[in-house]
């Protein structure tokens, strides 16, 4: 079973929401893209579309399915909720009806030719929403607080 | 040769070859070591083939192979590249066991004494397969194709074979022509580009071309009438193609000299060039590809290939090599050592150039010459082909041709792609 809820689902797939994959290359250097296609599927899995094959964030996510590495996928609402998502390299799928499918649309619809689509599964959600995170903080840990910011 | 029940105690395991090289991907290691060892269907995953919708080699013609059987024609991993296992495998010698695809809890998995080590699933067949071209042949006939690739073997006879001890020893293709005894060394090139328009109608599927075929040594001079049935088969499917443009396509050939690259060039739109040296010693060379050296010799060949570049540019030029195949008795190298010593060394004066090396894993073939041998270690395969990727990284070459998913067929040029 996913980790991802129906709430989140809808946020991520709501077309309105700013969505972006980070994943780490050989070198070590992060490598953050912002992918509009990316949605959760049926099965709970984080699906997007990488269209330029020499890409670094292509070479990134090879990077993370062979040594089993990290990728993050951030994504924020119109209304600025926040969410990071923790997941691992499920698949690159470059051939194939699915694959036919979703290029003949991206070629008829923007000219574009498709490398791959990129399966990944969450491991792990985080509510990174500034509100959500700046209550946790002032319950969790009192301690974290300039001093004028507390006098009577 | 009979199974050596003890192989498994000789050498070091994927395991230890894994730990041993652990910045080399595992699924990697894997794929090396399937083409090393070979591969065999379960019944299982045999009846997990959809005819209709899998590309199984009984479906189309293959002349590095004989065997028909009902088995997919490839792999596809899920780091989405494919892995092939085109030569005849020989059930009878083999002295290693081969791998198994299995089918556990549904799902369809390359396996080893039982344990999963990586999920597969089958190639899917292109849609111009069951169709006929217009002389009522198959249009598989004609060319074949890997998941993204168009591929047209146009000569299916090499004529190196013509002189005694010619042909490359690794090499099953005209001693399978032959066995089969077929006639039609060359097909009509209408008939191939009836093929080719069919295939190009379905839209995401081809990325790219490969033509390829046995050597013509008649003609004015050497190889003139190769490079004549090439120019025609390149120009005739060019015509499909934007004016003005190179296509995406590669040509693997015998080395033509300067005057036959430039026509090469300037007659056809082909994008890259690939002459095959095969084995990185002027001698072993001399043994393994008798008639290569007879004719051109090891040293006129890779000059060849390294005068290419000026005429397709750097990046459009690449040599494919069997990797393994210089240790073969009885003239080969006898260590492992010596053999990685003096081909990694050989292996830099030619990438310097930036030429990539598409390096296949030797499996003897059923029907070559060396159909009886034992090849290399795991260990030695990932040892060469890491330090190749050294070697490529360093003089940054090409890295989109023969590459993990327009071929499938050389794992360590799925390297390149990190
Ligand atoms: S040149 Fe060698 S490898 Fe190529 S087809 Fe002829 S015998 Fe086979």
């Amino acid at each position: 079973m996913s980790i991802i809820d129906n709430v989140l689902k809808e946020d991520i797939n709501n077309p309105t929401s700013l969505k972006s994959v980070t994943a780490v290359l050989k070198s070590g250097v992060p490598h953050t893209v912002y992918k509009g296609s990316l949605h959760v599927n049926e099965d709970g899995d984080i699906v997007f579309n990488d269209i330029l094959e020499s890409s670094r964030i292509n070479e990134a996510l090879v990077n993370a399915i062979w040594f089993d590495k990290y990728i993050t996928v951030n994504v924020l609402t119109e209304d600025k909720r926040s969410y990071e998502i923790i997941a691992k390299a499920k698949e690159s799928i470059t051939q194939g009806k699915e694959f036919e499918e979703v290029y003949k649309k991206l070629k008829k619809d923007r000219d574009f030719d498709l490398n791959a689509i990129w399966v990944i599964e969450p491991v792990e959600v985080r509510n990174e929403s500034f509100d959500y995170r700046k209550k946790k903080q002032e319950e969790d840990y009192p301690f974290l607080k300039h001093l004028d910011r507390a006098v009577k | 040769m009979a199974r050596d029940l003890e192989w498994r105690k000789k050498e070091l395991s994927l395991d230890e070859v894994a730990a041993k090289f652990p910045s080399f991907p595992k699924l990697l290691i894997l794929k090396i070591d399937v083409q090393r060892r070979g591969v065999i269907y379960t019944e299982a995953a045999q009846s997990k083939i959809d005819p209709n919708i899998h590309q199984v080699q009984s479906d189309g013609q293959q002349g590095f192979r004989i065997e028909q059987r009902y088995f997919p024609e490839g792999l596809i991993l899920k780091d989405g590249s494919y892995l092939i296992v085109s030569y005849d495998y020989d059930f009878e010698n083999q002295k290693r066991d081969p791998y198994v695809v299995d089918v556990i809890d549904d799902r369809i998995w390359i396996t080893d004494e039982g344990r999963k080590l990586a999920e597969v699933s089958y190639f899917v067949k292109p849609d111009y397969y069951n169709k006929l071209a217009s002389n009522g042949e198959p249009l598989t006939k004609y060319i074949s194709s890997r998941p993204q690739r168009i591929d047209v073997v146009l000569n299916q006879y090499c004529h190196f074979w013509d002189r005694n001890g010619g042909g490359c020893k690794y090499c099953p293709l005209t001693p399978n022509y032959l066995k089969q005894k077929l006639k039609e060394e060359r097909y009509n090139v209408k008939y191939i580009v009836e093929a080719v328009k069919e295939a190009l109608k379905q839209e995401g599927r081809f990325s790219g071309f490969m033509f390829t075929g046995g050597s013509i040594l008649s003609g004015d001079n050497v190889l003139d009438d190769e490079l004549d049935a090439y120019i025609e088969l390149i120009k005739a499917i060019g015509d499909l193609f934007e004016d003005g443009k190179r296509y995406p396509s590669q040509l693997i050939s015998s080395a033509f000299d300067e005057r036959q690259l430039e026509r090469l060039v300037n007659e056809t739109k082909l994008m890259h060039y690939t002459t095959d040296i095969e084995v990185l010693d002027r001698e072993k060379f001399a043994w393994i590809c008798e008639g290569k050296n007879h004719y051109i010799g090891y040293d006129e060949w890779k000059r060849r290939l390294v005068a290419s570049i000026d005429y397709f540019g750097k990046g459009n030029v690449s040599s494919g090599m069997v990797l393994g195949v210089e240790l073969a008795s009885p003239n080969g190298f006898v260590s492992e050592e010596e053999a990685f010593k003096v081909i990694t060394e050989e292996a830099e004066t030619i990438v310097e150039n930036g030429i990539s090396l598409a390096a296949n894993v030797w499996r003897p073939a059923p029907g070559s010459v060396f159909q009886n041998q034992y090849n290399p270690s795991l260990e030695y395969f990932v040892s060469v082909y890491n330090k190749f990727d050294e070697l490529h990284h360093k003089y940054n070459v090409g890295r989109y041709t023969d590459d993990y998913r327009r071929c499938g067929m050389h794992p360590g040029l799925d390297l390149l792609r990190v």
